[in-house]
């Protein structure tokens, strides 16, 4: 790659202060009671509401984390320096504002999700919807309740009993 | 300009180096090394629990800063540029060469043999693994024995790894656990691997990196580590063949920096040690250093293609119980002179989630969300299951696969950047249709033992753990080095690790790597 002194990592950590390129710390303003909807039609109900709420919060928190300009794994085999784009907070917002002015409701999310093709492994910032639902359907949680069992990805877990199914005994 | 003098002056700071050093230093306690290192040092791991939170949460790089910006090349397939090199994210594979990948042309008259024997080299693969900590169990193959034990013993088998064992072995292809840099019990002062399942960031230091290597060097004030420091050219001595010097800049304030040492060694991994020997040309060597009795500087470079398939199977198979670790098979390692295809690959089984994640449409391409999403993808999942299979085959380079300097491209300092363009020498060309068919045969074998069937076919689309471009051989017409690494036009200047291979194998190359630098630090020490 040519170089004219350009350091484009360098020059996106300096967006990263920029107002443009910030975390939202309100994340999700006065949208949460909507969040909170959102979260119950298209994450199972069967969690319960008070589930599906404990998750809209813990998506909310996510956002607020978010770390516009962060280093992005650059992979093997065909490697790409890539950053974290700007934080996908105002555009969340905004898609929760046009969902509650609609009436949250399951034709209202079919209707989001209807350009979406794929479930967003990591939020991706384009569809509060469907980063909502990668956040829950990609965790270790739902990964645990979708077998049944106790595989708890994400923790580091020993090797004790590791040869068994780790599918929960029946009580 | 500051300058620094050594004994040694080690170019590059991966595993190869950390090898080198370490391997000096106890037969040579006195001795001065310089390490010299274009990237950071990235030691901090006591925050690797932090950064895999962050690899896991928000797809970050859990290795900040360990890439810089304008020193890439076309072809390369890692950008990483750090203290440890690729060896800090590595999956910790340690799968050996065999007899047959040093002997390819008396075997079956392709390729070139290597100036070297296997069993001496088993004996330092052995030592290899020692260093590295090397968890593992031996196969069933009398032509893969051993002459030493693993020091530990292997990494467990999952539930996963256990089922697909005892199904697949039903092709009659026996399998093993894939021996790994990882600790089984504690060893070299670091811990047993708890199984965090993000072995690209190893957050307990169970998986050997360079890193820890470095900083008990350092501790004990054995080296001189020089990183964000980049040598941009080897100066030779006045009317000697002998390198004098390493020109260096410091990428931290583009102050300049000399090296001068007694001995050099290039340990910059398949890319950054031709490069820089094709940049140190000079009037009495017009194509590069150590490029004079051979012309090879940069060529033949090499590793091996890969095909890879899933396997859906009728069971269920739980995805992220160890999704790092794999069943290996070297069923196909060997294949008889008179076969009809030469075929020569490895055989590794993974536990996969293809084909068994969430989806947001059905198969009808209908939106689901909600509980309608659950009980779809639950029935999906634990219906059946799904492996990943996946072998390396032996290619072979044709000498025009090379690495050459790309005027068009330069980094900040308008030194041109590597271009590589592998190519396969003809009779690896005209096999790769056949060894492509005969593999995905052995794959169905695979499926139909499982009662299973493949999809997802596909090939690997680049030659994966790359070497070559300063070849080891005997003759300093057709290579660049002697076995020892030693180059063939400069009696004081070394290369190491990845580059001096002649052929790639068809397995993962790290452990020889490791294997044939820590027989260079024997030659070394004692020639000092």
């Amino acid at each position: 790659m040519p170089n004219d002194g350009f350091d484009r990592r360098t020059l996106l950590a300096g967006f990263a202060g920029a107002a443009l390129w910030a975390a939202d710390p309100t994340f999700p303003q006065d949208q949460e009671t909507t969040l909170k909807d959102l979260a119950f039609v298209a994450l199972p109900a069967s969690l319960g509401r008070a589930k599906t709420d404990e998750l809209a919060t813990k998506f909310a928190r996510w956002v607020r984390g978010y770390s516009p300009g962060a280093e992005m794994e650059h992979g093997y085999g065909f490697p790409k320096l890539e950053s974290r784009p700007a934080s996908p907070a105002p555009k969340y917002v905004e898609q929760l504002r046009a969902l509650a002015a609609k009436g949250l409701s399951a034709a209202s999310v079919e209707d989001a999700l209807k350009d979406v093709k794929a479930l967003p492994r990591v939020p991706a910032g384009q569809n509060v919807a469907a980063d909502l639902m990668g956040f829950y359907f990609y965790s270790a949680e739902a990964l645990d309740r979708c077998y049944d069992a106790d595989i708890r990805v994400d923790a580091c877990r020993g090797f004790e009993r590791v040869g068994e199914s780790p599918v929960r005994r029946k009580a | 300009m500051t300058r620094h003098e050594s004994d040694v002056c080690i170019i590059g700071a991966g595993i190869s180096a950390a090898m080198l050093a370490e391997k000096l230093l106890e037969k040579k306690p006195g001795l001065k090394i310089a390490i010299v290192e274009a990237g950071r040092s990235l030691f901090d791991v006591e925050n690797r629990m932090k950064y895999r939170q962050r690899r896991t949460e928000y797809a970050e790089n859990p290795w900040k800063g360990d890439a810089i910006e304008d020193m890439t090349a076309q072809g390369i397939i890692s950008r990483t540029m750090a203290v440890g090199g690729s060896a800090m994210h590595w999956g910790g594979a340690c799968n050996r060469f065999s007899e047959e990948d040093l002997r390819l042309k008396s075997l079956y008259g392709l390729a070139v043999d290597w100036p070297l024997d296997w069993k001496e080299l088993e004996r330092y693969t052995c030592e290899a693994e020692r260093r590295l900590g090397v968890a593992g169990e031996p196969g069933p193959f009398p032509e893969d024995s051993r002459s030493e034990p693993y020091p530990m013993a292997p990494m467990p088998l999952t539930y996963n790894l256990r089922r697909l064992k005892e199904e697949s072995e039903k092709s009659g292809i026996p399998f093993w656990s894939t021996p790994q840099a990882k600790n089984t019990k504690p060893y070299d002062g670091r811990p047993a691997c708890v199984r965090c399942g993000t072995c690209s960031i190893c957050p307990t230091g169970a998986r050997y990196s360079p890193d820890f290597t470095f900083k008990r060097m350092l501790a004990a004030k054995k080296i001189a580590l020089h990183d964000q420091t980049l040598v941009r050219k080897l100066v030779l001595e006045d009317g000697s063949s002998r390198v004098a010097s390493a020109q260096a800049v410091s990428l931290r304030d583009d102050s300049q920096v000399e090296y001068r040492a007694k001995r050099f060694v290039l340990a910059a991994g398949y890319t950054w040690t031709s490069h820089l020997l094709l940049l140190s040309a000079c009037s009495r060597f017009p194509d590069g250093l150590a490029n004079k009795s051979s012309d090879l500087v940069g060529r033949y470079m090499t590793g091996h293609n890969w095909v890879t398939a899933q396997m859906e199977v009728p069971y269920v198979i739980y995805p992220g119980m160890n999704e790092t670790h794999a069943l290996l098979s070297r069923q196909y390692f060997r294949c008889k002179p008179d076969a009809g295809l030469y075929a020569r690959h490895d055989l590794r089984i993974w536990e996969s989630a293809a084909g068994r994640e969430p989806r947001l449409r059905d198969s009808s391409g209908k939106i689901q969300f909600g509980d309608a999403l659950a009980a779809e993808w639950k029935a999906r999942a634990t219906s059946k299951g799904t492996a990943r299979v996946r072998s390396y085959y032996d290619t072979h380079p044709d000498r025009n696969s090379r690495l050459t300097l790309d005027a068009s491209a330069k980094n900040r300092f308008g030194d041109p950047l590597p271009k590589i363009e592998h190519k396969l020498d003809p009779a690896a060309e005209t096999r790769v249709g056949a060894t492509r068919g005969h593999i995905i045969a052995v794959f169905e074998k695979l499926a139909k033992a499982n009662n299973g069937k493949l999809f997802a076919i596909s090939d690997g689309g680049y030659q994966d753990h790359p070497c070559g471009g300063t070849r080891m051989g005997a003759d300093p017409a057709q290579s660049v080095c002697d076995s020892y690494g030693r180059t063939h036009d400069h009696e004081n200047l070394f290369c190491v690790g990845a580059p001096t291979l002649p052929t790639g194998g068809c397995t993962n190359g790290t452990l020889t790597f490791v294997a044939l630098t820590l027989r260079t630090a024997d030659r070394m020490a004692d020639a000092s």
